[in-house]
């Protein structure tokens, strides 16, 4: 209430009539006054702040407090008293206020009160809608909300009911309550911010969002409040932590109930795909090929240099070594010192040929357990990888690892009952050079004129040939050459005890051996005429492919290289650099058809893990060990037949994929156990990841997939598989994490194993 | 993780439980390094086949061979083997091998041999795809494992090798389960349990 003048005027009277207001006369005061309650609110609420006297209400206070004890503003005055009527008749009171007055008069000579009422002014009905009210206040309850009533008040004495007082209207209102709880339809994640949408809400004017970092851990003081638009992008947040959220409406009435809760996982944008151009991923995947796994450095090398160059100069790298004092270790020692030469050596391309013709021309430490007798053996597959084909024939049949794994050392011609060994005469044939059917030149079958395939030789053919192979023996110190059986030695060549050899005529693969001749003669005779079989080129160039390359090769694939195989281009036959310059080049390498490419051998699949990420390998036991898990021990084939054969068919299926010989439900858990171990310090000190360069890429899961999809798998990630590996990441709580994460299931997946 | 012991558990859930057991040497036993006939004929035969390898008659493990025939000797280091034959739980079975038809010496050139007759790899794969004439397929254990399926209430396969790829239990579906004793049968988890489960769904997914 401003202050202003207010005045009372009165007289004892029964009745009250409104007057018009300019119509009133001030009477001259005579009485004490009325007694004045001062309030310091506008309603008369709240400690009375000053009580006394006023003598005649007649005030204009203007901008002023009519006390100290009363604001300025805001406040209210109660007066009460009685009025002496000068004299009998009707008197009329009236107020002349600013603000508002309530006035009331007790008639004291009412005994009760009716009060009547109506929906328009001035309209009450005759009957009263109570009667005999004996109180000064009335509770009317028989109304409905949202209705105008207009009431006016009577007096009862015995005398009869007076006159009725002065009109009051009211409108009876529904409480106003707060809104239900909306709907929360949407929480969308995004950079350092979370975007929310809700459903409107009836009763809603404004809408209040609470946020927690646990389920139902909101806080009560809301993160955003008097939203008017049905969503908020609720800023500011720490990525990767996730939020809860809530939200609930307001209106006068308050705050309602909250809405059911969504959360959202605020992320740092994912870094898109970098595609690898097909020109780039065609140089990973030669470098898959050709290495013990791509790194960085192989690749910038082979893009600066170009295809042709870079295979020069791997043909010409010096060969890694197994140094002589590997002779005398042990032979799990020259077993670990082959995976630090993988792993470390610049020759990879010799490493890798040289361990395919291990897998052909194979002699095994499970029968030959020394060092001294393996590793010349493995030299001299070193020495000839990109040889001719010829001279590993005739050195590798000569070498004493070979004569004692396959008995061709201290063969004795025929003597009685007792016959040359025939072992190493059949294996030449069967697994070394020729097959066991004839070939096309494209490798397919040759068939005879029932269908049927032609085998390449018969028991006479291996028997014959088993009389060429006699007379040989361990190698000695002495000139000339040894007049009787040697001890082992296996340092050079086998040489001749022509005594012991067989100088009968014989006759093999429709072809005479002349007789007479020396055991040297005769070997080279026998060999020639083995390497000049027109099987060779195919059979080898087959096998070649399947351990570089793929499992599958075509009939054209084989038949380009096997024909590389007869003739280099200057006329000579079995040039093992061109035949690989034949096949790794060659385009039906590229292809990434789901049939094209192996699996990579346990051996490879370790080591591209390591070249792939980078570090540190102190030692190398736990390479030689899990390599005997899957089913690999290194330069220890189980028998002659290698660990799996050329032709192994795929368990349900038509595909030929040696390799999966070896993968057996055992083996690709051990495999994927082998991951999990490598990447997560399982070798202990034996080896050291580099992550470092890794953990700076975590913050970003889509630059560390990029990172691991180059690496891995040359840029040829698919879609499904990044999907999964981003999937995967963000359920990891840290950088660590994230980064083992993206190893664990890139080196575990189908297409990193099987290699295109 | 199924650890091998299971295997023994299922093994002997059932008095009936019967399995059939296998031992394949992949060509590598020497059968007359493994018994010797004794009679005068034969035993001299022998001899004179392995002038420096024969055993000597006095070191050769008896043992019996019914419809009155000359008893035989077994190497001196099968005991056991010895002890199991007498007491009837042991057999032997000469002179086997894989045939297309009957085949003898009289009809060899004329007769349809087995596919690469002299081929040790190709022999023992037809010893146990039990199919002289292909390369490779399925083996009889696996096609007995294809009829058998539906009586088999476990999802644990029929075939259980031990030693690696066995095309004995490749069935035309049946698969065997291949173990590595000693070696428990499941992924080793790491780090972040929740992030494990993450790495797990991605390697099932890859």
């Amino acid at each position: 209430m401003q202050a202003a003048r207010m005045l009372l005027l009165g007289m004892a009277a029964l009745f009250l009539a409104p007057i018009p207001i300019g119509a009133v006369t001030l009477p001259t005061a005579t009485g004490t006054g009325l007694y004045g309650e001062y309030f310091a609110t506008k309603d008369l609420t709240g400690s009375i702040k000053l009580r006394r006297t006023d003598r005649q209400i007649n005030f204009t206070w203007g901008e002023r407090s009519p006390s100290a004890e009363v604001p300025q503003n805001e406040f209210s005055v109660r007066w009460s008293g009685e009025l002496e009527a000068p004299a009998t008749g009707d008197y009329t009171f009236a107020t002349l206020t600013d603000d508002g007055m309530r006035l009331w008069v007790a008639p004291t000579g009412a005994t009760s009160y009716n009060l009547y009422r109506g929906t328009a002014a001035g309209q009450q009905a005759a009957t009263p809608v109570a009667m005999g009210i004996t109180s000064t206040t009335y509770n009317d309850t028989a109304v409905t909300n949202g209705t105008i009533y207009y009431y006016k008040v009577a007096g009862a004495n015995a005398g009869g009911i007076g006159a009725k007082s002065g009109e009051a209207s009211a409108r009876p209102d529904a409480p106003i309550v707060p809104p239900g709880p909306p709907t929360l339809l949407t929480a969308a994640s995004g950079n350092a911010q979370v975007t929310l949408t809700w459903a409107a809400l009836t009763g809603a004017v404004t809408y209040n969002v609470y946020r927690g970092t646990s389920s139902g851990g909101q806080s009560g003081t809301p993160v955003a409040t008097g939203l008017t638009a049905l969503t908020v992008t609720n800023t500011g947040l720490v990525n990767d932590t996730t939020y809860y959220y809530k939200v609930a409406g307001v209106n006068t009435g308050g705050t309602g109930a909250r809405s059911n809760e969504l959360s959202a996982k605020p992320q740092a944008p994912i870094t898109p795909p970098v595609p690898v151009s097909a020109a780039d991923q065609a140089l990973w995947r030669l470098l898959r090929q050709t290495t013990w796994g791509p790194t960085q450095a192989d690749f910038d090398t082979l893009k600066q240099m170009g295809v042709n160059a870079w295979l020069d100069a791997q043909f010409n790298a010096t060969p890694s070594v197994y140094p002589d004092s590997s002779l005398s270790q042990s032979m799990e020692w020259t077993e670990e010192h082959f995976f630090k030469l993988a792993l470390t050596g610049n020759d990879q391309l010799r490493q890798r040929v040289a361990w395919a013709l291990s897998q052909i021309w194979v002699v095994s430490g499970v029968e030959l357990v020394r060092a001294d007798a393996m590793v010349p053996y493995i030299r001299l597959l070193q020495r000839h990888a990109f040889g001719n084909f010829f001279d590993l024939m005739r050195n590798a049949t000569l070498h004493p690892a070979m004569g004692e794994y396959l008995d061709m050392v201290n063969n004795k011609k025929a003597s009685g009952s007792i016959m040359p060994n025939e072992n190493f005469p059949r294996e030449v044939m069967q697994l070394f050079t020729i097959g066991l059917t004839e070939l096309n030149q494209d490798g397919t079958p040759r068939m005879n004129g029932l269908g049927q395939q032609i085998p390449t030789y018969g028991q006479d053919d291996f028997l014959e040939l088993a009389k060429v192979m006699t007379g040989w023996t361990y190698p000695d110190t002495v000139a000339g050459q040894p007049t009787k059986l040697n001890p082992p030695r296996y340092d050079r060549p086998m040489e001749a005890v022509e005594a012991f050899h067989d100088t009968g005529a014989k006759r093999f693969l429709n072809t005479d051996v002349p007789p007479g001749m020396t055991a040297a003669q005769d070997l080279d005779n026998a060999l020639q005429i083995i390497f000049r079989h027109p099987n060779v080129g195919p059979f080898i160039s087959r096998q070649l492919i399947q351990r570089l390359v793929a499992s599958n090769p075509s009939p054209a694939y084989i038949g380009a290289v096997a024909a590389v195989f007869a003739n280099n281009g200057a006329g000579v036959r079995g040039d093992l650099r061109a035949v690989v310059r034949a096949i790794v080049p060659h385009p039906e390498a590229q292809l990434t058809a789901p049939n094209a490419g192996k699996l990579a051998e346990p051996a490879l699949f370790m080591t591209r893990q390591l070249r792939a990420i980078g570090g540190n390998v102190a030692d190398y036991p736990f390479l030689s060990a899990l390599s005997v898990e899957m089913g690999q021990r290194i330069f220890h084939s189980p028998s002659v037949f290698n660990y799996y054969s050329p032709n192994f068919r795929i368990p349900g299926t038509a595909l030929t994929g040696p390799e999966f010989q070896v993968y057996t439900t055992a083996t690709g858990m051990i495999r994927a156990n082998f991951v999990a171990k490598l990447i997560s310090g399982g070798f202990g000190s034996e080896v050291t990841l580099n992550l470092a360069p890794w953990l700076a890429l975590a913050t970003d899961a889509g630059a560390l997939v990029n990172q691991i999809d180059v690496l891995a798998m040359g840029g040829t990630m698919s879609a499904e598989t990044r999907i999964a590996m981003l999937s995967a990441i963000a359920r990891a709580p840290n950088a660590r994490e994230k980064v083992l994460t993206a190893f664990y299931v890139v080196f575990t997946s189908s297409q990193f194993q099987v290699e295109h | 993780m199924l650890k091998l012991g299971q295997m023994t558990a299922m093994a002997h859930s059932s008095p009936n439980y019967k399995a059939l057991v296998c031992v394949f040497l992949f060509g590598g036993n020497d059968g007359n390094n493994t018994i010797v006939p004794l009679d005068a004929a034969r035993y001299g035969a022998y001899q004179t086949m392995r002038p420096n390898i024969a055993l000597t008659s006095n070191v050769l493990l008896p043992v019996a061979a019914g419809g009155g025939q000359a008893p035989y000797g077994l190497h001196p280091r099968l005991t056991n083997l010895q002890r199991l034959y007498n007491q009837q739980k042991a057999a032997m079975a000469f002179n086997l091998g894989t045939l297309v038809q009957p085949t003898t010496k009289a009809n060899l050139n004329s007769a349809t041999l087995p596919r690469n007759l002299y081929s040790h790899s190709d022999e023992t794969s037809q010893w146990q795809t039990a199919n002289p004439t292909l390369a490779g397929g399925s083996g009889w254990g696996g096609r007995i494992s294809d009829l058998l399926a539906g009586s088999n209430a476990s999802t644990f396969p029929m075939g259980v090798s031990v030693n690696g790829s066995a095309s004995l239990l490749q069935g035309v579906t049946a698969r065997p389960i291949n173990l590595t004793p000693g070696t428990a049968l499941g992924l080793n988890r790491f780090g972040d349990s929740n992030a494990m489960d993450g790495r797990e769904a991605g390697l099932h997914s890859c």
